[in-house]
């Protein structure tokens, strides 16, 4: 099958196989200077700000007279800016003003900005540090009858720092997800599924909440939601009609679901899992193991009033039980869960190619992938006896970062899109 | 004599034509005839010597679907005879107005029904049950079902540590929807039969070992009594 990129202009930039140094400019940044905070703060600040260049996927450190870019800071007071020049081009640019507090999480979060802008100067392209991650973390509670697995939302940055819960169910919350688009009804809200009552069921809750409200009136199981980008679609997984199908529930980000739910894809004895839109929401990835065992099959996105039968193309042919396909912002990417001599790995199908590339190697599990609005970077959960992380990782740069630790299961991340508003 | 001949002649048409004729009432009831017809050959074939199950409305027969969510089309659904799909129970437990409470209120079974609500375990990857004997297991909870109407159940579906959490979720649910099938091809109400998947979140043995997959691999029962119905 082939497919037009959405954005032609970009192939340059999915090429997966790169190594880094060529292709990565090399910024040297100049030491933060104050009178005004302690020389612990400034170093914790520009460790954030440095940390933030060293995993962006465009750039690297690099100290001395012989970098791509010299970045010169300027701290005045509690006013934060800088200096970028291009070095033998004799190009500068300004950055900022930002004004810091004090306080280490605002401050973090000012970084991340800083960052951003930065990075926008440098490649073009805004950087993905201010973005945020939701995930679940999966806990025991001691009862009288043994050990009851609880679960809730939370939410960081994108580094795994300034982490917070954001459920407080006492339930069982899993697979979050953002709503790409801001309205009436998704203003300040996220999705997930709740086991509250019993079978899970998706869910709407305001950040601020911390209970949401179920917002689908089909009856069974409804498991794995995603959003179309546009926010005009949810695809789900439910046993509604006694199989595990695929559905799909048009959206309105102003009034919520509209219409019935309409049943895109069943098969007898056979399990649905995973659906992820196109970026334009005219087709769906999702995994089905219709033919022994897991892989991503491909279908047009049904509307109301479809005069079509779905008739799902496989995508995945060189590797066993993928799962958790997810697809990349700019539409020419998508990102699994693969095994591979045992392990399940995270693999790119990359679409222009039809090549399917592992991205990760090692021994722990790694699954749920989920993009950074670059679609660049990628983050994901490993999935070990012992524990389960949350780490990220770019295509540029294939080290991965574990970002979360300490006590309780970490899994189902999602990364913020690039989210717009009415 | 000719005149009689004539009264004769069109008593005789008219009782042809409406012995032939098919309303909406008959037609129903051949279904219902031929749906468990074709129920109790398909048992029988396995040896199985059950009543079948008595559809009680249209609704019952038809589903939900209709009212609830748009369907495929019946070619595109490619139903066949072995994957019967029974629709979930329309009353959603806990729910605002439901007279199902929330899984909280469904309890493991009493040590009395130990032996009748017994775990299921299945094969790896599979929703088929690991062993021909579970299948009297199902006997024993539709038997149980059957006499005692006021009981309802949750069928929770859960799989071992070897998949992937999302997909494992899936499948969970098929195995649920596997065990509420066969406990409904026994007769029992599929509206007292509540599915639920954890997929690998909650494993039975915290092991990873070859045993504690098979432990794992399963599906478990919840119950609880309503009140005051029978």
């Amino acid at each position: 099958m082939h497919l037009k990129p959405l954005f032609p202009f970009e192939e340059k930039e999915i090429v997966i196989p790169l190594s880094t140094r060529k292709v990565l400019s090399s910024v040297s940044v100049s030491e933060l200077r104050s009178e005004t905070f302690s020389k612990d703060y400034l170093s914790v600040l520009q460790k954030i700000l440095n940390d933030d260049l060293a995993r962006n996927g465009s750039c690297y450190l690099e100290s001395g007279e012989t970098s791509d870019f010299h970045l010169d800071l300027d701290l005045t007071g509690k006013e934060l800016s800088a200096l970028l020049e291009l070095r033998g081009g004799g190009v500068t640019k300004t950055l900022g003003p930002y004004t810091l507090c004090g306080t280490l999480s605002s401050d973090r979060r000012t970084m991340h900005k800083f960052h951003d802008e930065l990075c926008q100067m440098i490649t073009g392209k805004k950087g993905i540090a201010s973005s945020k991650i939701l995930f679940a973390i999966q806990f025991p509670e001691k009862t009288p009858e043994g050990p009851k697995w609880k679960s809730e939302i939370w939410e960081s940055d994108y580094d795994g720092a300034n982490k917070r819960q954001v459920t407080s169910e006492n339930s069982y919350c899993i697979h979050p997800v953002f709503f790409p688009l801001e309205g009436d009804f998704t203003k300040g809200k996220f999705i997930y599924v709740n086991y509250i009552k019993g079978q899970p069921k998706i869910y709407a809750a305001s950040f601020d909440a911390h209970r949401g409200e179920s917002f689908l009136t089909l009856r069974g199981n409804q498991l794995l939601p995603s959003l179309s980008p546009k926010g005009d679609m949810i695809a789900f997984i439910s046993d509604a009609s006694g199989r595990v199908d695929l559905f799909v529930q048009p959206f309105s980000r102003n009034y919520g679901p509209m219409g019935k739910p309409i049943q895109a894809y069943s098969y007898p004895r056979s399990v649905q899992a995973s659906p992820t839109f196109r970026p334009d929401g005219k087709k769906i990835a999702f995994v089905s193991d219709k033919k022994g065992t897991p892989h991503i099959y491909l279908i047009d996105t049904p509307y109301p009033g479809r005069d079509t039968s779905p008739n799902p193309t496989c995508l995945t042919k060189t590797y066993r039980q993928n799962t958790c396909p997810a697809w990349s912002p700019d539409g020419t990417k998508l990102a699994y869960s693969a095994m591979i001599d045992g392990i399940r790995q995270i693999v790119v199908y990359d679409f222009l190619t039809q090549e399917e590339i592992p991205l990760t190697k090692g021994p722990s599990h790694k699954e749920n992938p989920s993009w950074a609005p670059n679609s660049l970077h990628i983050i994901y959960n490993t999935a070990d006896p012992s524990s389960s992380e949350l780490f990220i990782i770019n295509l540029k740069q294939k080290e991965p970062l574990q970002i979360t630790s300490g006590a309780g299961k970490k899994h189902y991340p999602a990364w913020e899109p690039t989210r717009g508003s009415l | 004599m000719k005149h009689y001949s004539h009264l004769i002649a069109a008593f005789g048409l008219a009782f042809l034509l409406t012995s032939c004729q098919r309303n909406t009432s008959t037609v129903w009831e051949d279904t219902k005839t031929m749906g468990r017809y074709l129920h109790r050959k398909g048992q029988l074939l396995w040896k199985q010597d059950v009543d079948s199950k008595m559809i009680e409305s249209a609704d019952e027969f038809n589903g939900p679907q209709e009212e609830e969510f748009i369907p495929l089309r019946d070619e595109d659904l490619k139903r066949q005879f072995a994957d019967m799909s029974i629709p979930q129970p329309k009353e959603v437990p806990g729910a605002i107005g439901s007279p199902i409470p929330s899984i909280d209120k469904f309890a493991a079974p009493a040590s009395h029904l130990s032996n009748i609500f017994q775990n299921l375990y299945f094969n790896t990857d599979e929703h088929i049950l690991r062993s021909k004997e579970y299948y009297n297991n199902i006997a024993k909870i539709a038997d149980y079902m059957k006499k005692n109407q006021n009981t309802y159940i949750f069928v929770a579906g859960h799989c071992d540590e070897r998949a992937s959490e999302a997909y494992n979720l899936a499948l969970g649910t098929r195995r649920a929807n596997t065990i509420r099938g066969l406990l409904v091809k026994k007769g029992v109400n599929p509206n007292h039969i509540y599915t639920i998947s954890f997929g690998k979140e909650m494993p039975a043995n915290l092991g990873h070992t070859k045993e504690a997959w098979s432990e794992n691999r399963r599906v478990e029962f919840k119950i609880f009594e309503k009140e005051g119905s029978k």
